[in-house]
This record gives structure tokens, sequence and C-alpha cells, in this order.
């Protein structure tokens, strides 16, 4: 069945959410764990399910993407038929803007794409999530359940959540589904914005969202449909971390130094592919302190680590203390500095003896290419 | 007709490597891993790609199952190309027969089809055994300004060495005038690094007259280097004055990948202008644990380390557990170093197990007799049971139990 199952994958998230990390990035190529972007967690389930059929939606400044993805090679989605195709805003002659402004505008602007493709079912899905999910498992379970829309929740107890929540009976049919509002102290039924669609009936809800003027996915599609459509629940029960903000991306990376998450993550049966950077493997020098650490290749050790994570190419020089931080790629941390709750961006450069830090649940951002 | 080349490389790859024991009884030498995420033949590979030379042979015979789906279609070195890229080239039968290569000349003469396709100007003759980071394009600019039929690259070593060497003597010009293998009493120190630029032409009819006499062992340091100083050709020695080393015996892979942790020695592997490309698995980052000590090692990617490395090399996906402890030894992809165990100036082949509490080599200090020592290796695959010694010098077999 998954033979007849095409994707298509959102490289932003369409909320009027602020991150720092994606503001001259796509947040599908925001860097995480150490020498991932968030787009190969999902890409690589993709590829271990067998779906060869993928586009994925661009907003704006998406060179990073092109430039990560590139064809596809690096997941096998170089494929002669199908494979993995980068779909471009859309911008018809003598409009001004070039951007899709909601979920519904960028799949519009991919119509022909979606009805030149053969496979009877979508998978819609962000690629802000990072986790390990069972692409084959939830198309088996939307063809088993006869469901017109099926789409993924976990259940969470989250005080903070303000996304879309449902509510289902014992077959797994999604009764009510509505935004979080005010504080909640149960768990509730967190919507993952991973959906699977039969192809017709998502062409049909795009051609009315089109005559209608329709831009709230959840609303239009989900909502509004609970009565008139089949639509299910399928619950991811593993790990997963959706990553928006700044704060999101700091707690999945102190989240993925504990053993249980990390092996969930990293070592099931097929790895998580990402872009090689032929890197060579990272040395220690004799001043060298690292304790519960995930260090990737190519960098030189020297100085103290603990609860950090550390990206390819980056230099933590002798003296250097440096306390739950999150250092991407070519980052220098210069002696005697000492950082705590600090994520710094790609090559930054932090001069010797610099005191800085922030709170967990507000670590202080240093912007690429920044020197303090 | 394919596209005409300046110059194409074929690099020697089927040796068994006998001198590395162990290592070598299931792949061939530049098959064997080396500094912690690559094999020996990615150095010669990555040098042609970064010197510009974009078609490969690779010659193969011993072993070549690790080799090809190592090279596989080349991605990993930018070897995929439309005109050229890398072509692994196996002994083949003809309608005279069929015949093993016989030495490395042998191994090229059987493969002048291959070579005439390219029509090259010149040809590139590489070993799968030396780790160095060398610019072919260099050469072949001192090689054409010489206007020389062959350029052999030498090296300078020292007049100890210099009897374990094929020797280049040479006129002031560096034009040489007479090779000798391994002399006992050697009159230059220029040691020939086995590697050769050879005029095709030249090359392709020194070939032809070396395979018509039965008496040749056609090699190219026995016969066709003599044969064309017979002939009255004009043969160049190139000096290179960076890092290289055969590593064709167990110290000397050891003292290779040692080198690495040394910053003086010359071989340095993140230098950015000239990366050494590698086939990888994708691991995810290594992660260190609680009670980890790391100093002057290099660890790769996919390892979880919990115990202490001193001077150490680990390939991907090591573990080593708690209160294990590594000084100076090289650890090969997936192997676990269990709770307790000890290994020391030892050589660790991949997938391995080092059970709790058991010991592989020893520190040189304690054998006052120094023919009592030397590197302890693990053989591919093979499990050193709970409390076992391995003593220094010892080699277990793939797969064995011990």
């Amino acid at each position: 069945m998954i033979s007849k199952t095409m994707c298509v994958l959102f490289s932003e998230s369409y909320s009027a959410v602020h991150n720092d990390l994606a503001a001259d990035r796509t947040l599908a190529t925001v860097p995480f764990g150490g020498r991932y972007r968030l787009i190969d967690f999902v890409l690589s389930s993709l590829v271990k399910a067998r779906v060869n059929n993928i586009g994925i939606l661009t907003k704006e400044h998406y060179g990073s993407l092109v430039d990560h993805v590139g064809s596809g090679k690096e997941w096998d989605l170089d494929r002669r038929n199908g494979g993995l195709k980068i779909l471009t805003p859309f911008a018809k002659a003598g409009s001004e803007t070039t951007r899709t402004r909601s979920k519904i505008d960028a799949l519009l602007s991919c119509l022909a794409y979606l009805e030149e493709s053969t496979e009877e079912y979508v998978i819609l899905a962000d690629t802000n999530i990072v986790m390990n999910i069972d692409f084959a498992d939830l198309v088996r379970y939307h063809i088993d359940n006869g469901a017109d829309i099926t789409l993924v929740y976990q259940s969470a107890n989250d005080p903070v959540y303000n996304g879309l929540v449902i509510d289902h009976d014992r077959d797994g049919r999604v009764i009510d589904a509505y935004y979080a509002a005010g504080e909640m102290s149960d768990c509730q039924n967190q919507v993952l914005k991973v959906f699977v669609f039969n192809k017709s009936l998502l062409l049909n809800l795009l051609g009315r969202a089109y005559t209608f003027g329709w831009t709230d996915f959840d609303r239009e599609f989900i909502t509004k449909n609970i009565t008139k459509l089949r639509i299910c629940g399928y619950e991811h029960k593993g790990y997963c971390a959706v990553i928006n903000t700044v704060g999101d991306l700091y707690k999945a990376s102190m989240e993925i130094l504990k053993p249980e998450i990390r092996k969930e993550v990293f070592e099931s049966e097929t790895p998580i592919l990402t872009r090689v950077k032929n890197s060579s493997p990272t040395s220690y020098g004799f001043d060298s302190k690292v304790k519960n650490t995930l260090i990737a290749d190519g960098c030189e050790i020297n100085g103290t680590l603990e609860n950090c994570v550390i990206f390819r190419g980056v230099k933590i020089e002798k003296g250097a203390v440096l306390k739950n931080c999150v250092i991407m790629q070519n980052s220098t941390i210069q002696s005697g500095a000492n950082l705590d709750c600090v994520i710094t961006d790609k090559d930054v450069t932090i001069l010797a003896d610099h005191t800085m830090g922030g709170y967990p649940t507000f670590p202080f951002v240093i912007s690429k290419g920044q020197t303090v | 007709m394919k596209q005409k080349k300046d110059m194409i490389a074929m690099l020697l790859a089927g040796g068994q490597g006998s001198r590395l024991y162990v290592l070598t009884k299931e792949v061939a030498k530049p098959a064997v891993s080396f500094g912690g995420k690559y094999k020996i033949i990615d150095f010669p590979l990555s040098n042609c790609v970064n010197s510009g030379i974009d078609t490969v042979g690779v010659l193969t015979q011993y072993r070549p199952l690790e080799l090809n789906s190592y090279i596989g279609n080349g991605q990993p070195w930018d070897l995929d190309r439309m005109n050229g890229g890398v072509f692994v080239l196996p002994p083949y039968q003809t309608d005279k027969g069929s015949e093993w290569y016989k030495g490395t000349a042998n191994a090229i003469y059987q493969n002048i089809n291959f070579i005439d396709r390219y029509d090259p100007e010149n040809v590139l003759i590489l070993s799968g055994d030396h780790i160095y980071k060398m610019d072919y394009a260099k050469m072949l600019a001192y090689h054409k300004e010489n206007e020389s039929d062959a350029t052999i690259a030498v090296l300078n070593v020292s007049m100890e060495e210099a009897s374990r060497f094929g020797i280049m003597n040479c006129n002031p010009d560096h034009t040489i005038y007479e090779f000798e293998e391994k002399p006992k009493h050697p009159k230059s120190t220029l040691a020939s690094m086995g590697i050769y630029i050879f005029n095709w032409k030249k090359l392709r009819a020194a070939l032809i007259a070396d395979e018509a006499d039965p008496n040749s062992s056609n090699d190219f340091g026995k016969n066709i280097i003599p044969m064309m100083l017979g002939n009255g050709d004009k043969l160049m020695a190139y000096e290179f004055d960076g890092y290289w080393k055969d590593v064709g015996t167990i110290s000397s892979l050891w003292d290779a990948n040692m080198d690495l942790l040394n910053p003086e020695s010359g071989l340095q592997l993140d230098s950015g202008d000239w990366k050494i490309y590698a086939r990888s698995e994708a691991h995810p980052p290594h992660y260190i644990d609680e009670h980890a000590e790391i100093a002057e090692s290099i660890v790769s990617e996919g390892c979880e380390i919990d115990g202490k490395l001193w001077y150490s090399v680990l390939f991907s996906n090591v573990t080593v557990e708690e209160g294990a402890e590594l000084n100076s030894a090289v650890v090969m992809s997936n192997t676990v170093i269990q709770k307790g165990a000890t290994v020391k100036y030892a050589i660790i082949a991949e997938d391995a197990i080092i059970e709790e509490g058991a010991v592989v080599g020893d520190d040189p200090c304690n054998y006052p007799d120094a023919s009592e020592w030397g590197i302890a290796v693990v053989g591919r695959g093979a499990i050193v049971k709970k409390g076992q010694v391995v003593r220094p010098k010892e080699m277990i077999e793939p797969d064995a139990n011990r």
C-alpha cells in the first residue's frame, strides 16, 4: 500500500511563532542534534517506509534547503521516477508577491504536481518534528480503518500547548477537534501535523478552498469535516519533539542526551540520513574534560563540556567551560570563556574569557557568524 | 571514442599485504581501515580527485569483495562521472586463456585496452598502501617541464633507512642514472615512493617488450625502470617533502595511526584545502558519558564512551564501557570494549568484542628485552573472553574465540 503513497512536506510552519535560528533559513533546515537538520528526521522515516515520491513546499529563503537536500542523493531519493522534488513558490505573472501565505495556499501552488502523481494516498507532514515514526504502519492504519483522513497525535501533558487537540471514540474516529485554550492539567491528544489523505479527497477539498478562499488548514480541512468525513486518529507512542521556538530546540537538544531517547531516535534499524560533509574524526587534547555530551565529527576539544550538543567543526579551546550549551557548526569558543545555557548558530566566535548565560526556559542565542 | 585525457591514474590495489597478517586475512591491504573513518585507499583516491584527475582504474586481485563494494560507483570521491570516473579492474579471461596479474607491470599490461580508450598523454601509477597527501598536478607540471619520459616521486630518507627502499641514484639535475632495489650500500638517499608518471606511448612500448621477456618478473621497480634506463629514456626524480608512510606492516600501521595524534608528525586530516574523502555510513554524533576521561585521542561518529582513553584512535560506532582503559590503542568500527577491560599498544579490528576484565597488549616499558614486545592484534569479529590476556605481539585470528 505504501507504494501507492506520496508525500508533501512543508518546509515552514505557517505560524506566527518567531525563531531566531530560522531567520535566514527554512524551519526545515534548522540544525539539530550535532549533525542534522530538522527535515532529516521525517525524510529518513519516509525513506525507511519506502515512500519514493516526495515534494517539499517552500515559502521563502529556501536556499539552505536546496543546499541541504540537493538532488536527494544522500537519502537515496535521486530517482528516475518520483524521488525528491523541491516545490518552489509559484507566482502568477503580474502578481506582487511570490509568497504563499498559508498551508492551503502552498498546496494550491502544487496542484499540478499532486494531479500528475499517480499515487492514491498523500502524506502531508511538517518538517519540524523530531521523531521516529513508522509511516508504513500509519498508511496501513489509514486504509484498514477506511479513513478519509488520518491524523497523528500524541498524548501529552503540556500546559503551554496551544495547538489543535482532538477527542476520539473507541474505534479511533475523531469526534471533536479544537484549539487548546487556557491552562489544562490533564493529558491531551495533541495533533502532530502529520496527516494521511485520500488524494482524490484532498484535491476536492483544495478545489473548494480555492473557490471559497479558505486559508486555515486545521479548521477548514479537519474541524469542519468531523461529522461529514471519517477522520481517524493514529497515536504516536514514542518520543516526539515539535520544534517551533528556540526554547523547543533547546529542550529537545537536552532530551536527546538521555540514552533511552537517543537510542529510540538515532538507533532504530535504519539510521537518520543527512548530508555527508567528510569531516575528519574529532580530536581531544590533553586538557579536555567531557561529560554527558554529544559531539559530531571534525571538532577539536580541549576544554570542559557538560550536558552539551556540539556540531561539526567546533573548536573548544583550553580552559573554556561550557554547560548545557548547543554549539553549532564551525563555531570557536576561545580559552577561558564560560557559557551556560547558550545556543550559538553556525560560525560564531566567543572570544577569550567571556562569560555568558541564559536559563533553560530562555536560552541565550547568538546568531550566525557573530563574534562576541 | 572517449574524450582525450591529459592523464589518468592506475591504482595498484591487488596485493594481499601479507605482513599485516590477521588484518588482511579477509580484505586486501588497501581496504584496511585507517585513521578513524578512512580506508588506506581513500588517500590515493582523494589525492587524485584533489589533483584534478577524474579517471582512475583500480586493479584488484586479492580478496576484492570489500574493496569493490567500498568503491562502488565512486560517488564519495566525486568519481561518478559521465566521461571517466573510477573503474575496478580485476584480471579477466580472453580467448588465449586467463591469467592472474603476475606483477605490477603485468597488471597494467593486461589493461592496455582500458588506458587506450582515454588516449591519455600520461599515466599515473599509484600504490594502494601508502598514507600521504600529495598534489599530483604539481608532479605532472614538473614532468612536462622537464620533458621527461618517466617521473618518479622520491622521498629523502635517512642513510640507515635507505637500504629498505628502492633507491634512485641521480645526477645533480635530478635525472636518474641508476635504480637499486634495497641496496646494502646505498649511494643516495632518494627512495622511490611507488608513484610514477609515465609518458603513455613510452610505457606502452615498455610493457609490451617486458611481457615478451619470459625471464622478467613484470615489476615496475625491478624491470620497467631499468629497461627504460637502458633504452636511454629520460627519467626524472621528483622530490616530495611532506608526510608519507608505507603502512605495510603492523607496526607501521599503528605508527601512522599514532602520527594522527601528534601535531608535529605532518599528517593532518582536518586541513580544509585537501580533504580526504571516505564512504561513510550515517552515524549519529558520538556520546561521552559521565565517567569518561579522554586525552590526546581521536573519536569518530557513533561511539559511546564511558571509559578512559589515552593516545587512542577510535573508529565509528565503538563502545567503551565504564572502567575500561585504552592506551595507545587503535580500535576499528563496531568493536565493544566491555567494563574494566584494558587495551594497550594494540590494534583491534572491526566487530570484535573485548569482554569484561580482559587485557590486550601491554606497555613496552614492562619489557626490558625489546624483542619480546610488539603490538597486539585482534582480528575482525574475534571475541576475547572475560578475564583473558592477549600478550604483546600476539595475534588473534578473525572470528576466533579466545
